[in-house]
């Protein structure tokens, strides 16, 4: 690779860049577009927006991958974005695990009281007949 | 040993969660009311896909048909909910399979409230039984009974047990929270947390009659690593007794 078409001091090429920041603007769109099919809540939506507004951050601003890889002592930079992003992912499950969590416990006590209505619901339909 | 009063059987209603249980329901139902024909028995058909609601339904029995299978602990908690809503003081939880022999529900039930006990459990391994229990089942059972042991400090044989009694404290409490993944260990350590009494009977317990066991060796395996990992994790979390007595 040419070490001119490197951006700044940094060890993404141009190309690289571009194709990073066009996939998040992608990736930033199709978030947008389930919002407005009423295919994703955007309570849910809010989260997949700051992983893309984050990723977005990072390939503008390719110097930052710099500064973090700095900070943390990690030696290759795009390692140190792919720490990031495997972070940024894992947060992202355990929040829809809570949210797992907690509408597995809705269902249950839905399909419960479900079954509950109908039993009661049959006696006392048995009851009404045989008080005829 | 506890003082022997005459005791109400119309105050306990009997759970048989059943999932796939038409073989089996009939002769179980007819031996319970046998036993005890005061005791109201409600049968939670847990989304089975044969014909086990038709069969409590020729039988009379009252029957709580779940739309979806929601596995053990929400089948219990469900007759729990029922017992709860209706009135009931005691419930006692005997499977459907047949495996669980009607002679000792009154000798449950009399330990429970003449012992003033909030859960009694109906146990394989306080006398010398003539239930054979398999090896894997037999170290998964003693696994959790000493992670139990490390949690508490209190020593149940049988934790694995559904034949159980809960008494007027403990409805209301698990009414609220039934543990779901493994209820009998689970719920074992939360009542004990929380400061309820547990004690074991002994009990013979039979083979099953029909259906198929739902734990087949792989998952064993899987359980017995993850039962103690659950007990511990639950470990981490704050028990309140919101009982309101």
């Amino acid at each position: 690779m040419n070490p001119s078409e490197m951006v700044g001091n940094s060890t993404i090429s141009y190309q690289t860049q571009w194709l990073a920041i066009v996939a998040c603007l992608v990736f930033l769109g199709m978030v947008v577009y389930l919002i407005k099919n009423n295919r994703l809540k955007p309570g849910h939506a809010v989260v997949w927006m700051f992983f893309g507004v984050g990723l977005l951050l990072v390939s503008v601003f390719s110097d930052l991958l710099n500064t973090v890889s700095m900070v943390t002592g990690i030696y290759y930079p795009p390692a140190a974005f792919f720490v990031v992003a495997i972070g940024a992912l894992v947060l992202v499950l355990v929040h829809f695990s809570i949210i797992i969590s907690r509408q597995e416990k809705q269902i249950v006590n839905l399909v419960q009281e479900l079954g509950l209505i109908q039993a009661d619901g049959k006696r006392v339909k048995r009851g009404k007949t045989s008080n005829k | 040993m506890p003082r022997k009063n005459k005791v109400d059987y119309s105050k306990l209603c009997i759970i048989i969660p059943a999932y796939n249980e038409a073989g089996s329901l009939a002769r179980v139902y007819k031996a319970i009311k046998k036993q005890v024909p005061k005791a109201r028995v409600v049968v939670i058909n847990d989304g089975s896909s044969d014909n086990t609601g038709e069969v409590a339904a020729k039988l009379g029995v009252v029957c709580v048909n779940l739309p979806s299978n929601l596995g053990i602990g929400g089948s219990v908690q469900t007759g729990l909910k029922y017992a709860y809503r209706n009135g009931f003081e005691y419930a006692m939880q005997v499977d459907g399979d047949g495996q669980h022999d009607p002679k000792f529900i009154r000798k449950l039930f009399e330990t429970a409230v003449n012992g003033k006990v909030d859960l009694t459990i109906g146990s394989r391994y306080i006398r010398k039984s003539k239930y054979e229990t398999g090896l894997v089942r037999k170290l998964g059972i003693n696994i959790f009974s000493q992670t139990i042991f490390w949690a508490t400090d209190k020593r149940i044989r049988d934790c694995t047990s559904g034949f159980r009694v809960f008494g007027p404290k403990v409805i209301p409490v698990l009414v609220e929270d039934y543990p779901l993944d493994f209820p009998e260990p689970e719920s074992i350590v939360k009542l004990l947390r929380l400061g309820y009494k547990i004690k074991e009977v002994p009990v013979e317990m039979k083979r099953r009659q029909a259906g198929v066991s739902s734990i087949d060796h792989i998952k064993a395996i899987y359980l017995m690593l993850s039962i103690p990992l659950s007990i511990l994790v639950d470990m981490l979390r704050p028990e309140v007794n919101h009982e309101s007595k």
